[in-house]
């Protein structure tokens, strides 16, 4: 059992990483303040169920997670589990192709990689489906194990692995439009990797 | 192709994520070593992950850090 009075030294810490990954949920900031306040509220008023010495980072997300789907699934009319569209595995990878850019000293990958920018990587990110974009933002962003994202979603973990890779290729798609807007790419469909 | 990138390729994110035991990451890495375009495909995958990780990175607003203290702090007096 975690003491209340100590919630405050023990949780603030991660406060900033919680508005990072609540930012990419909400999609805007006034609601992505709202959730990290819903959430402390709500782990301050459970603190005393918490196991001190467990995993709090872990508890935090998983507070933060249900109070975003709760609210996001209340609002949507077909709720839940959008499929995506097949895509290969190296998406990106192979549509910059093996292509080196003309100055030898950087790769064609380095220019994709480097060219996008902050706003585009967020963008593609907001466009995958919740049920996609959570699991890809506790692994990416956060660097949680797939047992931990498997107990804050409270799905298995064949379920968070499936999810992952396919919502990492549908962000590498998007990623790829991207990248091509802004011209970062070689001849794409003549260098193409087969 | 051979079957080792095949191999390679399907446990990729298990690799990049640290998911795998010791010694099959070993084996993995071994192969990679050895295999210039296996090499080339782990290495833009695991630099995409750390450029997604790293252009996610928000500033929090100080108002929030303010308010979030207020709202223990006046949870705690309720008590």
């Amino acid at each position: 059992m975690a003491d209340q009075a100590t919630f405050e030294d023990d949780a603030m810490q991660f406060a900033p990483q919680l508005y990072s990954a609540a930012l990419r949920m909400a999609r805007n900031p006034a609601d992505a303040e709202d959730l990290v306040q819903e959430t402390f509220l709500k782990a301050y008023r459970a603190y005393h169920t918490f196991e001190a010495g467990t995993n709090l980072k872990a508890w935090l997300y998983r507070i933060l997670t249900n109070t975003y789907i709760n609210r996001y699934r209340k609002k949507q009319r077909r709720p839940d589990e959008v499929e995506l569209g097949d895509t290969q595995d190296l998406y990106l990878y192979r549509k910059i192709g093996s292509a080196e850019s003309a100055d030898y000293s950087t790769s064609a990958e380095e220019t994709v990689l480097e060219g996008l920018v902050e706003a585009d990587i967020k963008a593609a990110v907001e466009s995958l489906p919740e049920n996609f974009r959570v699991p890809v933002l506790l692994a990416d962003l956060e660097g949680f194990a797939y047992k931990e994202i498997a107990e804050i979603l409270d799905i298995p973990i064949g379920t968070v692995m499936s999810r992952l890779h396919r919502g990492r290729k549908a962000l590498q798609r998007e990623l790829y439009e991207y990248a091509k807007t802004r011209g970062l790419l070689p001849d794409e469909e003549v260098t193409a990797r087969e | 192709m051979s079957h080792n990138c095949d191999d390679a390729l399907e446990r990729m994110y298990l690799y990049i994520d640290g998911e795998l035991t010791a010694d099959s990451a070993e084996a993995i890495k071994v192969h990679i070593n050895d295999c210039p375009p296996c090499f080339d495909a782990f290495h833009f995958e695991e630099r995409l992950k750390l450029v997604v990780r790293a252009r996610l990175q928000e500033e929090v607003p100080t108002e929030l850090m303010i308010r979030l203290k207020s709202i223990i702090r006046s949870e705690t007096l309720s008590d």
